[in-house]
């Protein structure tokens, strides 16, 4: 793939994309049940409201990714609106580049690249160019730029077959292509990812993956991706964000999230025999039946190396790796206790 | 500024990007015409002389084929485009754009019109003029035609931003835009024309603002208009597109803020 570079001065470390203490509430009506409680609705409607995000802080530099994750109703989608200032947060501010929304709003939105997985913004009707021609002329993109650009960007997304078909005839996985190609053309310094993997099938959902992980090396975007498909988050993100009721209950690195909240290495062996020793760590299910845990791979070496001495001859082996999916079940279970949602113990 | 020219090429292609719509279209226009000059060929036979409400038939006739024109020629699909896009939640697409969400559509819909125009009342009023006794006008009255054209083209943008924009307020637009098509047919004049209404409802129309869609170009292209009048009515005119700038700017602030407390 050909590496992209944008024309932009933003050195690596220095954030582009700044959330400081942003709050949003949303207004929700409850209704009375039945129809008199509807009737009764029309004269005295309940109205309450809803914190969507509570002191929201958030920090994204040039080349980084920042993957959210967290539950649906989490937040994720409010924040990406707010920073694309399709909302206006109630309290705090979001800058990007230094520049704020509401003073200068067109200079704040040439410098976002919005992808929303469930809602193409692709002319339906039209050939993709048309839309590209669109954000080259609404984007203020000079002709040499805008050519040389979209050459690469039909190289790097394989496009050359569909830059000239209708948009309704594209199938979803090459709509998502265009569309990503479509706001990478006015040279974003941030690019917004909504659940961009959403319906799409293993192939395509592996194709976007890696042309985004070339993408995030080659260019100096700073990401945000919001996805509920964990492969995404692993593959791109350089760091993570979990969301639950509106606030941040996590933010670190994937490694951290599976140290904090996994379940560790556990193996399961099938012996001919065993010895029944004790090893810490280890439980003998039977005779020749041994399940174990170990937190960390220093652990589980011991635990293998001791195997032999404890069983005469090993039939299966079975190691479960900690994920992250595993971590974020505990995650989530810890914070609505009495909800078993991981599969372990 | 090229990007909303842009946007009128593309209004204008999407439609042309089906070869049944623009069948269709023609069928619509021919029927919409046709349906129209029939009618009033049978009242207005046998009237040679004679004037109804101050009109001659070939006046009377010309005055609807014109309001039909000018009606296809300034109405847009405005309404119905903002409608579905807060509807559907699509208008968030237009927000992150970095251009005004409101001139972009209105772009995109005088594309859509130019559209329904070149194939449709163009093709078909030009196809229909011979069948048409059409009474000419004189170049002294093109200015005050041309001035209160551009006046309508105006206001029929804020009529159908504001009916469009109701959508964010209720769930049956459908409704809100009958209404709106149902009036502007027949406080226009598109229907029959105004002075063929009964007093009360005439003088309702000439001070609607609906009246300055069509009535008021079509009446200063038959030179009916005497100077006074013309000056009224384009005090009228602007008058109306006053409290409609003001009315669409609230209504978009407004909207603004409940959309966003909604969440979008």
């Amino acid at each position: 793939m050909t590496p992209l570079s944008y024309p932009l001065e933003v050195h690596m470390g220095e954030s582009v994309v700044s959330v400081t203490a942003v709050s949003k509430q949303y207004v929700r009506v409850r209704r009375r049940p039945g129809v008199a409680g509807a009737m009764v609705d029309i004269f005295a409607p309940r109205v309450e409201r809803i914190q969507a995000l509570a002191n929201i802080d958030l920090q994204v530099s040039a080349g980084h990714c920042l993957g959210l994750l967290g539950p649906n109703g989490a937040g994720k989608s409010t924040l990406i609106k707010l920073i694309a200032a399709i909302l206006v947060p109630d309290a705090g501010a979001i800058r990007i580049q230094g520049l704020l929304p509401a003073t200068d709003r067109h200079a704040y939105l040439r410098q976002i690249g919005v992808v929303f997985g469930q809602r193409s913004r692709l002319i339906w009707d039209l050939p993709v160019r048309d839309v590209l021609e669109l954000f080259r002329m609404l984007y203020r993109v000079d002709p040499e730029s805008y050519r040389a650009r979209v050459e690469r960007l039909v190289n790097c997304f394989d496009l050359a077959d569909l830059i000239d078909v209708p948009v309704r005839q594209l199938s979803l996985g090459q709509k998502m292509r265009c569309e990503i190609a479509a706001v990478l053309v006015p040279g974003p310094s941030v690019l917004l990812l909504d659940e961009p993997t959403v319906g799409l099938d293993l192939r395509a959902q592996y194709a976007l993956r890696s042309m985004l992980s070339e993408l995030k090396r080659s260019a100096d975007v700073a990401m945000l991706i919001s996805s509920h498909e964990l492969h995404d988050i692993e593959q791109l993100a350089d760091s993570i964000v979990v969301m639950d009721k509106g606030r941040v209950v996590f933010h670190g690195d994937g490694e951290q999230l599976i140290q904090t909240y996994g379940t560790g290495y556990r193996v399961r062996v099938v012996a001919e025999g065993g010895t029944l020793a004790a090893h810490p760590g280890v439980e003998w299910l039977s005779a020749n039946e041994l399940q174990a845990e170990a937190q960390d791979t220093r652990t589980l070496t011991a635990l293998l190396q001791w195997l032999p001495t404890a069983c005469s001859a090993i039939v299966d082996v079975h190691v479960t790796v900690p994920s992250l999916e595993d971590a974020l079940l505990k995650l989530y279970e810890g914070r609505c206790p009495g909800e078993r949602l991981s599969p372990s113990s | 500024m090229s990007g909303y020219l842009r946007l009128v090429s593309i209004g204008y292609r999407r439609r042309l990007a089906y070869r049944g719509g623009v069948f269709s279209l023609i069928w619509l226009y021919a029927l919409t015409f046709g349906v129209m000059i029939c009618f009033w060929r049978f009242i207005g036979a046998g009237t040679e002389g004679e004037t109804m409400r101050g009109f001659t038939y070939p006046e009377t006739i010309t005055y609807l084929f014109l309001a039909v024109l000018i009606r296809n020629f300034v109405n847009s699909d405005l309404d119905i485009r903002l409608a579905t896009k807060i509807s559907s939640g699509a208008f968030a697409g237009d927000l992150i754009l970095p251009l005004n969400p409101i001139l972009g559509n209105v772009a995109e819909s005088i594309g859509t019109s130019l559209y329904m125009f070149t194939w449709g009342s163009l093709p078909i009023g030009a196809a229909l003029m011979p069948f048409v006794p059409l009474v000419g006008t004189t170049l002294a009255r093109l200015p005050a035609f041309a001035g209160t054209l551009v006046m309508a083209a105006a206001m029929n943008i804020y009529i159908n931003y504001i009916a469009g924009l109701m959508s964010v307020w209720t769930r049956r637009i459908a409704g809100v835009l009958a209404l709106k098509a149902c009036l502007t047919l027949v406080l226009s004049g598109t229907l029959v024309p105004i002075a063929f209404l009964p007093d009360w409802a005439a003088s309702l129309a000439r001070w609607s603002p609906f009246a300055s869609l069509t009535h008021v170009p079509v009446l200063s292209y038959l030179g009916k208009l005497s100077a006074g009048d013309l000056t009224a009515a384009l005090a009228v005119q602007l008058a109306w597109m006053l409290v409609l700038h003001v009315l669409a700017a609230g209504l978009w602030s407004k909207a603004r803020k409940r959309y966003a407390a909604y969440g979008g």
